[in-house]
């Protein structure tokens, strides 16, 4: 009898192959590409850490704001873009705030609605998103009236005014644009609003709550 | 298990488990690839779905364009899919694939939570991705996934703190916290896959083994089919060389599937032809072809059958065959097999031989036969002679009455003529003439009567051959045969005849006459061998009876009877327990031969030690094909 021979195992066919010069090729469009994507990523953290613009803000309450401040305890507001996604974070943060902290506030949220946009500007889930919030109050900002008062001028924009109408925050309180979880500026809005030592600004992540500015 | 078998070419089981190993690994290469670009589309197009349902638009005031998340899904994630897809299909197992997909699927991770606004729900991706990067069961890959997703996070948390600590300026060790449980993960996950990978070495050894037991096998089966057919063909052609025909016939077409190569040269056709569905009705013998077909119907299921018929030749003569078939053992349910011999010759000696059986019956009859015509002669002979002198007498007085009459009728004296006349049948003795010539007459009409009938017997006895059955009176057969044999029994044996009403048969009589000879003489010898030197006379009884549709002849003995250990030899041609000279063993065989193979009868016997023999003879009144079949009880 013959010996085994191991060539009559039956063997898987061998898998295709590349040349090493289209190999090589291969790996060097990968590494390229990494790059790139890294680049991209790096790109869209600049956009999400990236705050908007701020107007000048009021170190007192403004007299002519027909928002009514309340003279026994803090005032917050928070103005909002109604479609504005990022800002879903902000309400977010803001239920968070508002859970702790929020029976010595009185707090608003004041929806922008620009002057000329139709009745159903604010039916974008957001006004009911901050309705629910225990202790917030949603107001529309007809024309943008309040948030030029206040000088705010990017949706998630949180200032924070003592029982004397004296400024005491004044920023976002997300780490980045729709960006949920803990940050610096919510942080220095809980420590300001218990009377600790904090930060008294932060940057605002969210959509512009005007128009865009024509070219000069 | 392992093993340490070399092999002719040098490859060891060792190499080949590794093989297998190897092979079984790129199979899961290639498996997890294929998911894995799945996976990719799929995250892909959730990735694009996500960004359009939370964050479609961007706005300024009341403008709105298109956000900016939407451009990141759609892009990057064709970016981290797209070249995991391509490899996957092309080069599924290929290193640079693998790595390529784990990288990118941590990526993904980091894209995905930045799509869902960091919510703590997509960290866990990170954790389900490095799980299912596992089931490649290679460590590498989590390392580069750990890697991937680590320089993510520490460029992230170098760059935008928050983003990964919720705080501008973390402690340099929170890195270390957040690695701590990718890390924890790996050391699980790397647990598994040790697991794993010695699994599958073992199951390459045990494939490893069951290939070389399956191997050895099959080259043991291989070896052995190789002798077998080798076997087959050393027994095909020594059935070939042995002028036998082996044959196969398939019982649904009803035709032959092979012959032997001899079958062609048998009939001077080809082999070919035997093959043909008419073949049956084209060369068998219409007498054959009834018994033929029913032998080949495979009615006789898990039975021996033998039978002979003749086929014709391409030159118009007959030829015999004699076939052996068997239908259990050595056939499928759906073919017989067997073989086919040419006895033509071997018929035609028999035939001789029963001639020089016949004539050698008729030698030692014809003694006995002269003895038995020789007592009649005898007295025939006396009786002429007797009737010669009384005729002598008679014309002397008969003169002497003459003279007498001339005398009267010349008117001379007639005295001296009467008294001579006279005296003359007083010589004569007329009264005593008158009384016996009629009488010796009569004694020679006997024994002429009687010389006519063994002369008749042995004319019936001896009945010419002939190629066609004629129609015979057994009971008249049987006694012509005791006549001529009658020497052979009269000493040593009383003969009883009981004759039933049974009707004529046709049976090629001579034949037949010259069987039931040899069975009785065969008695009669049995019985001397008892009776010899004892003055006592045994007993043959002859009957003769309708048995069904056969006529049975029963003829008995009070012989000494066949010993147990013969009785199945006693059909055998050239077998005898008589002494040299007495007997040639051929006259059971050919009687056999005669009623079972001629007449398709039976010949079957009794017998019992000291007691006697009784055979019985049936002979189917309708006469058909025959089949062989002996029974001994």
């Amino acid at each position: 009898m013959s010996r085994i021979q191991y060539s009559d195992f039956t063997s898987k066919p061998a898998p295709s192959r590349w040349s090493p010069f289209i190999e090589r090729l291969v790996v060097a469009g990968l590494a390229a590409l990494f790059i790139c994507i890294i680049f991209a990523i790096g790109r869209l953290w600049s956009y999400k850490n990236t705050g908007g613009t701020t107007g000048r803000i009021p170190l007192n309450w403004p007299v002519k704001s027909s928002v009514a401040r309340s003279v026994e305890r803090s005032t917050l507001l928070m103005f909002a873009h109604p479609k504005c996604p990022c800002t879903r974070a902000s309400l977010a943060e803001l239920r968070e705030f508002m859970s702790k902290s929020g029976e010595s506030i009185d707090a608003f949220v004041l929806f922008v609605k620009p002057d000329g946009v139709g009745l159903d500007w604010n039916s974008s889930g957001l006004w009911e998103s901050a309705a629910g919030i225990t202790g917030v109050r949603a107001m529309e900002d007809l024309g943008g009236v309040e948030s030029a008062l206040f000088g705010c001028e990017t949706s998630g924009h949180v200032l924070l005014f003592d029982k004397d109408g004296i400024r005491r925050f004044s920023g976002g309180i997300t780490a980045a644009r729709g960006h949920e979880g803990r940050n610096s500026g919510l942080d220095g809005l809980a420590s300001t609003c218990v009377g600790l030592a904090g930060i008294d600004h932060s940057p605002v992540f969210g959509c512009p709550l005007i128009d865009p500015r024509p070219p000069q | 298990m392992k093993f340490n078998i070399s092999t002719n070419n040098g490859t060891s089981a060792e190499a080949r488990s590794e093989e297998l190993f190897q092979g079984e690994l790129e199979s899961v290469y290639c498996r997890r690839s294929l998911v894995f670009s799945r996976l990719m589309i799929v995250q892909w197009i959730f990735a694009i779905g996500l960004a359009i349902f939370y964050s479609p638009l961007g706005w300024e005031g009341k403008v709105s364009h298109t956000h900016l998340h939407v451009y990141f899904a759609v892009f990057i994630g064709a970016a981290l899919t797209l070249p995991a897809v391509v490899l996957a299909h092309f080069r599924p197992s290929w290193i640079v694939t693998r790595h390529t997909i784990a990288a990118s699927q941590m990526l993904w991770s980091g894209l995905l939570i930045h799509l869902t606004g960091g919510r703590i729900e997509t960290h866990f991706h990170v954790f389900g991705s490095l799980a299912y990067i596992a089931y490649y069961r290679d460590w590498t890959l989590l390392l580069t996934a750990t890697v991937t997703v680590s320089v993510e996070h520490l460029l992230r948390g170098l760059t935008w703190p928050e983003s990964v600590y919720g705080v501008p300026n973390p402690e340099w060790w929170r890195f270390l916290e957040h690695a701590f449980w990718v890390v924890f993960e790996d050391v699980v996950l790397l647990f598994g896959i040790r697991e794993n990978i010695r699994e599958m070495r073992e199951h390459a050894d045990r494939q490893t083994s069951v290939e070389l037991l399956n191997t050895s096998i099959e080259m043991k089966v291989t070896e052995r089919t190789r002798e077998l057919e080798a076997s087959r063909e050393q027994y095909r052609s020594l059935i070939e060389s042995t002028q036998s025909i082996p044959w196969k016939w398939d019982l649904r077409s009803q035709r032959f599937t092979y012959v032997g190569p001899y079958a062609g040269t048998v009939l001077g056709c080809s082999s070919q032809e035997w093959l043909d569905p008419d073949f049956i009705k084209k060369r068998v013998s219409p007498d054959d072809e009834r018994m033929l077909l029913a032998r080949l119907s495979g009615s006789y299921v898990n039975s021996r059958t033998e039978s002979e018929f003749r086929l014709r030749r391409n030159d118009g003569t007959w030829a015999w065959f004699r076939t052996v078939g068997e239908n259990g053992n050595i056939s499928s349910s759906e073919q017989l097999c067997g073989l086919l011999f040419d006895v033509t010759e071997v018929r035609h000696m028999a035939g001789e031989l029963q001639q020089a059986q016949k004539l050698e019956a008729v030698g030692r009859l014809a003694a006995g036969v002269a003895h038995e015509i020789n007592t009649p002669v005898q007295f025939v002979s006396d009786s002429v002679h007797f009737v010669r002198d009384a005729v002598k007498d008679m014309f002397g007085l008969l003169d002497k009455l003459q003279i007498v009459q001339h005398s009267v009728q010349a008117h001379t004296d007639a005295t001296e003529a009467a008294a001579l006349a006279a005296e003359t049948a007083e010589n004569a003795d007329l009264p005593y003439l008158t009384d016996n010539v009629p009488k010796a007459l009569d004694r020679a009409l006997d024994g002429l009567d009687r010389v006519a009938t063994i002369v008749r017997s042995m004319k019936e006895f001896a009945h010419p051959d002939s190629t066609q059955k004629v129609s015979v009176d057994l009971n008249r057969a049987i006694q012509s045969t005791l006549t001529i044999a009658r020497n052979e029994y009269k000493y040593v044996a009383d003969v009883v005849t009981c004759y039933g009403e049974i009707p004529q048969v046709l049976c090629y009589a001579g034949e037949l006459n010259q069987a039931i000879l040899n069975i009785i003489v065969n008695a009669a010898h049995a019985v001397e061998s008892v009776v010899k030197g004892t003055g006592n006379k045994g007993k043959i009884r002859i009957a003769t009876v309708v048995d069904g549709d056969h006529v049975m002849i029963s003829v008995s003995d009070t012989g000494c009877g066949i010993p147990e250990e013969i009785k199945m030899r006693v059909f055998d041609p050239f077998f005898t327990t008589k002494e040299v000279g007495r007997g040639t063993g051929q006259g059971l065989a050919i009687a056999r031969s005669v009623i079972v193979e001629k007449h398709g009868g039976k010949l079957t016997f009794e017998s019992k030690i000291g007691v006697g023999t009784e055979f019985f003879i049936h002979i189917p009144m309708n006469q058909v094909p025959h089949e062989v079949e002996v029974v001994v009880r």
